[in-house]
């Protein structure tokens, strides 16, 4: 036993262990389940996060919950269900506006989108040039929207950003594109 | 794998670190305690504000506000943290290249234990580094034998390609729930002020009676802490966790103060983290969180602060950075009062 932890966080050392595999599928399953009405034929789960909140009552014992994060791209929601260790949904959160970090599917489809615009293709085609992610201005209807930035390369260090694109993953299609050299649009 | 709880312990500390699932936030702390007794059920710097001098900027950062929002919730052209192995380069390599992402966040993060000698007590230090954009940060949390808690952020990586001469500021933003030997939610929050030299009277510490935005005032000496209204030593002291903020630049209309005292509604992604959306700003705290009454006076409350640590950056273009970024740290600090017995190091513990 560690002498410098506290006895509430001994408590709670059970409670954090980390989600098992068949742990983190029933609550993928019971949250998509759930919520199968409203939602489209275009959602992703974005993944899963335990989530520990303080107990209510400072005696009591905090509930070990999973949140599992939903896009749907096509009526433009994020939502986190809150499922607890018996698959049981606790409760559904709209995050609204809330940008839920792109995961790594996300970027490779928007850099595909981005690759099959006239106005991107050059760039995306060039070995000199790179794209990273940034997070464009907010959607007023709340579309998942991926800022792509290109760069250039000049041997193995980065140089100025010479481009932007704004994919729009609800459309698949690219927003916008603006390219920073003169003369370029 | 992202998002589990690690335990570590040294220097009379006990704590666990986490890495969450989503790229963006950084290194988390949870459930920190001190000789047996919790001090903070959570802290994190989950986002960053950073203003450039404009308007000459190339698109980076992109106009009208010209202000990054990176972490979560990533706005205005900011970028999240992505979480880099340990020993990956401090230079413009990892922006570009995925080589060197941590594949999982025991690949992220590092623990020391440094034992104490003639200059220092023991500290216990988990670190870890994230790209974003084409800087570095470094998430650093040093927890000191002596009870105090250091949180730390370093800037580093290259300069802005678009703009390398344009003076910024970084804003970096700190959420710590201090719960004072665990007994939320019955603490209360003060503001420390030196007045004059006059003894007694020359100092004095205001209990803060609702939630608020809280401005730095090194004229002052001003500081403010986290107090218990339940828990004393043995002395009947109350037990309190102070914040000393040391800043090194004023404020902006994107980083409006210094700390902001708010109350625990969950450690949900929604506390606070998601400001910025819609001018790039800090706004939001004010306007949104630290919104309601305290109570001092009797029940006390379970007090959460926002706490910014910022730094301008005045590029050392064709010196110094004209490479890459030397680590750059800035920091706060968390100290202990009437909350801990110390003993020198060697000295028997009699407790």
């Amino acid at each position: 036993m560690n002498s410098e932890m506290s006895a509430a966080t001994r408590e709670l050392e059970p409670i954090i262990v980390a989600p098992s595999d068949e742990e983190r599928r029933r609550a993928v399953d019971s949250a998509v389940a759930y919520l199968k009405q409203d939602l489209s034929d275009r959602y992703r789960v974005l993944g899963i996060e335990l989530r520990i909140d303080k107990p209510s009552k400072i005696d009591g014992q905090p509930a070990r919950l999973l949140g599992v994060f939903i896009v749907d791209y096509t009526k433009r929601r994020t939502l986190e269900a809150l499922v607890d260790a018996h698959g049981k949904i606790v409760s559904v959160n709209d995050l609204h506006g809330f940008r839920i970090s792109y995961t790594s599917e996300e970027l490779e489809e928007a850099r595909a989108i981005a690759a099959q615009d006239r106005r991107v293709a050059h760039l995306a085609g060039r070995r000199d040039v790179f794209a990273s992610e940034y997070g464009p201005e907010s959607d007023p209807k709340n579309a998942r929207l991926v800022g792509l930035r290109y760069a250039t390369l000049r041997g193995d260090r980065p140089g100025p950003v010479i481009a932007h694109a704004v994919v729009d993953l609800s459309t698949r299609e690219v927003r916008s594109f603006e390219d920073q050299r003169e003369g370029k649009d | 794998m992202f998002g589990n709880y690690h335990h570590v312990s040294g220097a009379g500390w006990s704590l666990f670190w986490r890495v969450p699932t989503f790229n963006g936030s950084g290194l988390e702390i949870w459930w920190a305690d001190f000789q047996g007794h919790r001090v903070m059920w959570r802290g994190s710097a989950p986002f960053a504000i950073v203003p450039y001098h404009h308007p000459d900027t190339n698109g980076e950062p992109p106009p009208p506000h010209f202000s990054y929002k990176d972490g979560l919730d990533i706005h205005c052209g900011g970028a999240p943290f992505r979480a880099l192995r340990h020993g990956a380069p401090n230079s413009g390599l990892p922006w570009h290249s995925s080589a060197f992402d941590a594949a999982d966040d025991v690949d992220a993060v590092v623990v020391k234990v440094e034992p104490a000698d003639d200059f220092n007590v023991e500290r216990l230090t988990i670190s870890a580094k994230f790209q974003c954009g084409w800087y570095q940060y470094v998430h650093s949390w040093e927890f000191s034998a002596d009870g105090s808690i250091h949180p730390r952020v370093a800037m580093g990586g290259m300069l802005n390609p678009n703009c390398p001469t344009k003076s910024h500021l970084h804003d970096f933003y700190f959420r710590i729930d201090l719960d004072i030997d665990g007994q939320f939610p019955h603490d209360i929050c003060e503001v420390f002020d030196h007045d004059k030299l006059n003894d007694p009277n020359g100092d004095r510490w205001i209990e803060i009676t609702k939630q608020m935005k809280l401005l730095a005032k090194s004229a002052s000496a001003r500081k403010w802490r986290v107090r218990s209204t339940t828990s004393k030593n043995s002395a009947g002291e109350f037990k309190s966790y102070e914040i000393e903020l040391p800043q090194l630049s004023g404020l902006t209309p994107f980083s409006t103060g210094d700390v902001w005292v708010t109350v625990y509604r969950g450690d949900g992604i929604q506390q606070g983290e998601g400001v910025g959306a819609a001018d790039c700003s800090d706004k939001e705290l004010e306007a949104n969180y630290a919104v309601g009454p305290l109570h001092p006076g009797t029940t006390g409350d379970d007090i959460v602060l926002w706490v910014v640590v910022r730094a301008h950056h005045e590029p050392r273009t064709n010196g110094e950075e004209a490479d890459h970024l030397p680590y750059h740290y800035e920091e706060f600090s968390i100290t202990p009062r009437s909350f801990a017995r110390l003993r020198p190091a060697g000295a028997s513990d009699s407790r």
